[in-house]
């Protein structure tokens, strides 16, 4: 959770965020990725057969540390009963309303605030103050204005995923470039199309790079709020089975976690790859 | 045919009236004002002083009249090159059929049949400008301004280019009006060749080319488009020696 904090806590001018992966070179990326992975998997399976066997031979408690062999049998267990489906689907419901209401906010104010200066001069000490303070040192309040419900949730993750959404929104709207803006002008394009046709497209690239820190940033803030207060979700599921000492069931939510944050890093790739499409077809250049 | 006329002041001493359907060049040292002086015919700056009528009418902001091609093609990278095209007729609300069978047509005639499908990354820079002028011309304006299109190209794409907008120009006699800074490029083109001078931007000279069309690339080594060289250069000279007596520049003339 730090790192993600760390980021936001860019003081001052509006720095977007970025991802590891880098625009150059995608199809090589891909196979290397492919590569990466392949040369990886010995030593994530000695991780794996590190934990089931350590615990059976003593190496370390097996009440804090069951063998994977019955993490599994939890998790199965788990899936079976219908627990783990309901728990993943609260928790992604809580993710996707908070993601889905920053997504709708931030990008009309993100516009705003990239496109006249004078908007961004008057709300950028207000949204720098925002984003400083860290959505968990806030949940209290959104206790207090919410309820112990869904809405204090929703609002935690539409809190941690709309400064991702904005701050990029705005450095993408910044960074058109403004020869297209001219053209576009010149063929008579409307204020409204301008926003539409012309800014929008161009400002993808950036925006969806945030979506995509957002929407991970919105899981872990589920996940924060429901160890703190909720009864239900996968954060509950992990930090009731720990209070319960139900470590095999615990160790079952928190991969069920990491498979979650996979599958869905995995699709916001993917969508990040279809959303940009454009920008990857230069390697064929006729005459 | 009625010659209806742009008339152009630009700063104080710069008259200009264009007829319709003539190909003017601009030429003069940088710093001259010709982009500036295009931007305020497309009504895209406003001018500090004078006036551009087109057709007797003020133009204060860009007009659906006018189409606009810039050094650096402008097209929008999200867009195929028929999209592109598209683009100048959606915002004028053409119907989707249509605009598609507009852009379909634009395109063959610049030899881009085929090419419909593909993103600008994807074209070289001479078919990029080719779409870029196709886009301008999709919407049948009365005037394509063309502020140094073929300055960012190689030598033989600008021959190739040069010869295609007049083939095309020659088809749809739109007025044109052309920014260069290369002489011969000016006069291989131009119904007329306009100097500038350097700051304050006026028309120092308006030369009448009168070479027979359609000009073909041969012409260049022609005794009377040597004289018209001349005749531009003489009247350039001062200029650009003016001007770099104003900023300190370098040859801005390689041509």
């Amino acid at each position: 959770m730090a790192y993600l904090t760390d980021k936001l806590g860019g003081a001052g001018s509006f720095q977007p965020f970025t991802m590891g992966t880098k625009e150059p070179a995608k199809r090589k990326r891909r196979s290397a990725e492919a590569g990466t992975v392949s040369y990886g998997l010995p030593l994530l399976f000695s991780f794996f057969l590190l934990w089931e066997i350590a615990p059976r031979l003593g190496w370390l408690n097996r009440i804090f540390f069951p063998p994977l062999s019955e993490v599994l049998v939890a998790w199965k267990d788990l899936l079976v009963s219908g627990a783990l489906g309901e728990h993943i689907g609260i928790s992604l419901q809580r993710a996707a309303l908070g993601f889905g209401l920053a997504v709708l906010v931030a990008i009309p104010l993100g516009f705003l605030m990239g496109r006249y200066s004078r908007f961004e001069k008057i709300s950028d000490l207000l949204v720098q103050t925002l984003r400083n303070t860290s959505q968990f040192a806030l949940l209290p309040v959104f206790i207090l204005l919410f309820g112990i419900g869904e809405a204090s949730k929703v609002a935690m993750t539409f809190y941690s995923s709309i400064f991702f959404l904005l701050v990029n929104t705005i450095s993408g709207v910044k960074g058109v470039d403004p020869l297209l803006i001219r053209a576009a002008r010149s063929m008579g394009t409307t204020d409204l199309d301008l926003f539409r046709k012309v800014i929008l497209p161009a400002s993808i690239p950036s925006i969806v790079a945030g979506a995509r820190l957002a929407v991970k940033s919105s899981i872990f803030a589920v996940i924060g709020a429901e160890m703190l207060a909720a009864k239900s979700g996968l954060g509950y599921l992990i930090q009731q089975s720990q209070l319960m000492m139900e470590t095999a069931d615990m160790y079952a939510g928190i991969l069920t976690l990491t498979a979650v944050g996979l599958v869905v890093n995995y699709l916001l790739v993917w969508f990040e790859r279809w959303a940009t499409a454009w920008k990857d077809h230069s390697e064929a250049s006729p005459h | 045919m009625a010659r209806r006329r742009i008339g152009l002041r630009c700063s104080t001493a710069s008259d200009l009236a264009i007829r319709k359907g003539e190909f003017i060049t601009l030429v003069g040292p940088s710093g001259s004002g010709k982009s500036v002086l295009l931007d305020i015919i497309g009504g895209l700056t406003q001018a500090s002083g004078g006036e551009v009528q087109l057709d007797g009418k003020l133009i204060t902001r860009p007009d659906a009249r006018t189409g606009y091609v810039f050094q650096q093609y402008a097209l929008f990278p999200w867009r195929t090159a028929l999209a592109n095209i598209e683009y100048a007729l959606e915002v004028r609300g053409v119907s989707k059929s249509e605009r598609r069978a507009t852009a379909k047509h634009f395109l063959s005639l610049f030899g881009l049949a085929g090419f419909e499908d593909r993103f600008p990354n994807q074209l070289s820079g001479g078919m990029q400008q080719r779409v870029a002028i196709a886009r301008a011309l999709a919407s049948n304006p009365e005037v394509l301004l063309m502020d140094e299109p073929f300055a960012a190209l190689d030598a033989q794409t600008r021959d190739i280019l040069q010869d295609e907008l007049l083939r095309i120009w020659g088809k749809i006699k739109t007025t044109v009006v052309f920014v260069t800074h290369a002489i011969d490029e000016a006069i291989y083109l131009a119904d007329r060749v306009v100097v500038m001078t350097a700051r304050p931007g006026t028309v120092k000279e308006i030369i009448e080319i009168d070479l027979p069309r359609p000009r073909y690339g041969d012409i260049r080594s022609s005794l009377e488009f040597n004289g018209y060289r001349a005749r531009v250069w003489e009247a350039l000279r001062d200029e650009v020696n003016k001007a770099q007596k104003d900023w300190g520049l370098s040859a801005a003339f390689a041509n």
